[in-house]
């Protein structure tokens, strides 16, 4: 009893009382844990990256060979980098999926808008994690990356100019990195406070099906959480353990003989049609994304209510699942002029 | 809650005492661990890149087509890398602690 009393008083004093509110029954299915699912791998790539980092070097001759390093001489190295990798992907995977699961039960609509554009903005963070993340590797892919990078922010003139390479005299690989691993993962660190202090404030959105909603402690949920999160990593230490993630060998300059990573494929595509839909392509999308709970005024949450905001959507997702499988299936192709 | 407690540390303590078995030093003194197959062959032993012969650049003269070696994905032979073993042994204890943890809170998402 005594033991009990301790603990109560640590959980007090540590304020963890704070977690001690009812939440509805349905947040507990894993459609709403797919949030926590994504937090689970970011946690991952933070810890797993802080290791390789003591390993990497980022400069321009190392860059490619401490990776090599890393996955061939450093005990359980191809290991933590492969958790890396996979995590990445199912971080993608479960972030597209909690954006869709969120499109579809409303939770963007009022009181929710800062929540949504906090995760917009989120969603962007992690799409340079991705992005600094292949050009770090410097091999063909991550040059060629980094190649479409320069071509972008020179057309974008002024507005690009700190991501230039004639900002600084530093090479853009070691500022890329620095931007990898302290301002992205600072910020995305501050976005995803703000975001679940907005889950916090607002509550879990109502569900669309309706009934009678059972409530329950939102200590059940960080079970749940903990649940998912261990399966997550389970499945990414299988992958890391069996498939060995691509690393080519030092870029050859001037050529174009790979594609981006699967979550950019879409763009890849279009970028095959029109080449400025490299630029135009991700900036419509992320537009429509921030301007989404304004644009949608319909204030119903029921699907047969907002079935025009439901079909735009589907069609939307249509299409990118679509440029991605084109991605996928059409040969590597030249675009920088 | 003591079944649980007693459960999760009988399950640690076998990994430990096998691990230990498996890896003992057998009174011999710490040092650098040394990677045969790293120190053996230096180069990467199982990793099947794609060599591409780039196409030509109509804005660029190349004088000769080099050759590139793009990557892909590989199957990792099992053994091979330095702590397969542990890495094994990290996965199962996920597996255990998953299945532990999903068995005694299964009615959570009720």
């Amino acid at each position: 009893m005594r033991g009990r009393g301790f603990l109560k008083n640590v959980k007090n004093s540590a304020g963890l009382g704070i977690f001690n509110y009812e939440i509805p029954s349905y947040a507990n299915r894993s459609p709403y844990i797919l949030g926590g699912i994504t937090l689970s791998s970011l946690v991952i790539l933070f810890v797993t990256g802080f290791i390789l980092a003591q390993f990497y070097n980022p400069a321009v001759l190392d860059a490619n060979r401490s990776i090599l390093y890393i996955k061939e001489n450093v005990y359980l190295g191809w290991f933590v980098r492969g958790i890396h990798y996979w995590s990445v992907q199912i971080m993608t995977l479960t972030l597209s999926l909690h954006i869709i699961r969120v499109f579809f039960t409303s939770s963007y609509k009022s009181p929710r808008e800062f929540t949504w554009l906090s995760g917009v903005f989120l969603l962007s963070l992690i799409g340079g994690f991705v992005f600094t993340g292949t050009v770090l590797k410097w091999d063909q892919e991550g040059y060629e990356a980094l190649q479409h990078h320069l071509w972008v922010v020179e057309q974008l003139g002024v507005i690009g100019v700190f991501l230039s390479e004639k900002f600084s005299d530093v090479h853009i690989l070691g500022r890329l990195y620095t931007i990898h691993i302290s301002i992205l993962s600072i910020l995305s660190i501050l976005l995803l406070l703000l975001h679940l202090f907005l889950v916090k404030i607002h509550g879990i959105s109502p569900s669309p099906w309706g009934g009678e909603v059972k409530m329950v402690d939102f200590t059940s949920h960080i079970r749940q959480l903990i649940k998912y999160g261990l399966f997550t990593l389970l499945i990414i230490s299988i992958l890391a353990i069996t498939v060995e993630p691509p690393l080519g060998g030092m870029p050859v300059e001037g050529i174009e003989v790979t594609k981006p990573p699967w979550m950019f494929l879409w763009i890849y595509s279009l970028e095959n049609i029109w080449v400025y839909f490299l630029i135009v392509a991700p900036s419509i999308v992320f537009l429509i994304l921030i301007l989404l709970p304004f644009i949608d005024r319909n204030t119903s949450i029921k699907f047969h209510e907002r079935k025009t905001a439901v079909i735009i959507f589907v069609l939307f997702i249509f299409a990118i699942i679509s440029l991605i499988v084109n991605g996928i299936i059409t040969s590597a192709g030249h675009h920088m002029e | 809650m003591r079944f649980k407690i007693f459960l999760i540390i009988l399950i640690f303590g076998i990994t430990f005492i096998w691990v230990g078995n498996v890896y003992s030093h057998k009174g011999e003194k710490h040092e650098r661990p040394v990677i045969k197959e790293v120190e053996a062959e230096k180069t990467p032993d199982n990793i099947q890149e794609e060599t591409i012969t780039p196409p030509t650049v109509t804005h660029e003269a190349h004088e000769h087509l080099p050759e590139m070696k793009t990557g892909s994905f590989n199957l990792i032979q099992v053994g091979k890398k330095p702590g397969y073993n542990i890495a094994l042994i990290f996965t199962i204890t996920i597996v255990v602690i998953w299945g532990l943890v999903s068995f005694y809170w299964k009615d959570s998402d009720k």
